[in-house]
């Protein structure tokens, strides 16, 4: 393979891993928000007041997913140094 | 229609605001003007002075005079069984999980009852508004009033922040799915349908738009001194009038004017309290003196005496 042939595919693997690596944090942002978004709509429930909790209450109904990421996040919370190592994808 | 399109009274409890209510949407009616008159007070007696057993939901209770008390532990009940009606419709991952205590919880949170209210003076707005009818609201004694009289600006502003961080989710799941294609994270839990990712078809963002929606036009409406008119009901006495300026005070804060005093309960031959017997706050408020009746009143005859200073307080048509 010429040198530039050799160029370009690393260059190619370059730009992969940085995309993959932006879509990873995109991916982590997008599920931080939907913790903060269940958090803030669920306050009453961890003793954070609303000023809205009544009329937000009938999101409730549509926020399965949030629920069950919120849950899975209380679960795993005892070991925050795994959470970090895995967000960090130290190995 | 000339004159505002809503009035809402409050004071000191046991001042007469619930008289004040009766007599003004009969007197309203009188003239020609078809009026919603709602008691938002947990201790209702708006049936008892106007002579008319009511319910929660509005009845004519005269001609012209559509009136309803407000039950809003009723109310509170009902949200949270639909509540939890709906998530054992809907919940399939969650179906063993527990949440009747968080209902629970938002049900018996301080405050909940004020909400509760705040919403059912927005329904109200909106029948009003689309029955054409003029709306005049008993309010729970202004300790209460003036905190369910503020909520509808604070939860509008707390569910736009909601919307804005709904819409910020929404866009990051767009970007997840144009990257990663089926292979993106916003996918329910166990697979299935992938999650919405814009504001049309995620029923989240729908519902929030429509609370939203709700609030914000009850909030606009109080800010409006036209179409508006809050009166503080006060007795003779020094105590309801301290109450009626801290009321005033707070609702300024607010930015929601009071509109006018109603001295109530004013002996024939005596003075109503006025200018520098007032607290300089409610020194320059229009006001209307109600004098004193030989027995309570209570149905349309007894009260009608009391409805030409009001009227003209609110500047009735």
């Amino acid at each position: 393979m010429s040198l530039l042939g050799r160029l370009r595919e690393l260059l190619a693997g370059l730009g992969g891993a940085a995309r993959a690596s932006s879509v990873e944090l995109i991916a982590w942002e997008h599920r931080e928000l939907e913790h903060l978004f269940a958090l803030l709509v669920l306050g009453p429930a961890a003793g954070i007041p609303s000023p809205a909790s009544v009329a937000t209450l009938e999101l409730l109904p549509e926020l399965e997913r949030e629920l069950v990421v919120l849950l899975s996040r209380a679960r795993e919370s005892g070991d925050a140094l795994a959470e970090l190592v895995s967000t960090f994808d130290v190995t | 229609m000339a004159g505002p399109a809503r009035v809402l009274l409050t004071g000191k409890g046991g001042t007469g605001k619930t008289t004040a209510a009766a007599a003004l949407a009969l007197g309203l009616a009188g003239r020609g003007v078809p009026v919603l008159v709602a008691s938002l007070d947990p201790a209702h007696n708006l049936g008892d002075v106007l002579g008319v057993p009511l319910a929660d939901e509005p009845r004519e209770a005269v001609p012209g005079v559509l009136a309803v008390e407000v039950d809003l532990a009723k109310l509170l009940r009902r949200r949270l069984a639909a509540t939890r009606q709906a998530l054992e419709e809907r919940y399939r991952y969650l179906a063993a999980a527990n949440l009747d205590p968080l209902l629970r919880l938002v049900g018996e949170a301080p405050g909940a009852e004020e909400q509760a209210a705040a919403e059912a003076l927005a329904r109200l707005h909106r029948e009003a508004g689309r029955k054409g009818r003029l709306l005049v609201v008993d309010l729970p004694p202004s300790g209460q009033a003036w905190r369910i009289l503020a909520l509808p600006a604070a939860t509008a502003d707390w569910l736009a922040s909601l919307a804005a961080l709904r819409r910020k989710i929404l866009d990051r799941r767009a970007t997840l799915r144009h990257v990663l294609g089926e292979e993106t994270p916003a996918r329910p839990p166990g697979g299935g349908e992938p999650l919405p990712s814009a504001e049309e078809g995620d029923p989240v963002s729908a519902r929030l738009a429509e609370a939203l929606e709700l609030h914000r036009e009850l909030a606009r409406a109080l800010a409006d001194p036209a179409g508006t008119r809050v009166l503080a009901v006060a007795a003779p006495g020094d105590l309801p009038l301290l109450e009626a300026k801290r009321l005033a005070a707070r609702l300024a804060e607010k930015g929601i004017p009071l509109a006018g005093l109603v001295v109530n309960r004013v002996p024939e031959g005596t003075a109503a309290p006025a200018g520098d017997r007032l607290p300089a706050r409610l020194r320059e408020l229009p006001r209307a003196v109600l004098p004193e009746l030989p027995a309570e009143p209570r149905g349309a005859t007894a009260l009608a005496p009391l409805a030409p200073p009001l009227l003209e307080l609110v500047g009735a048509p």
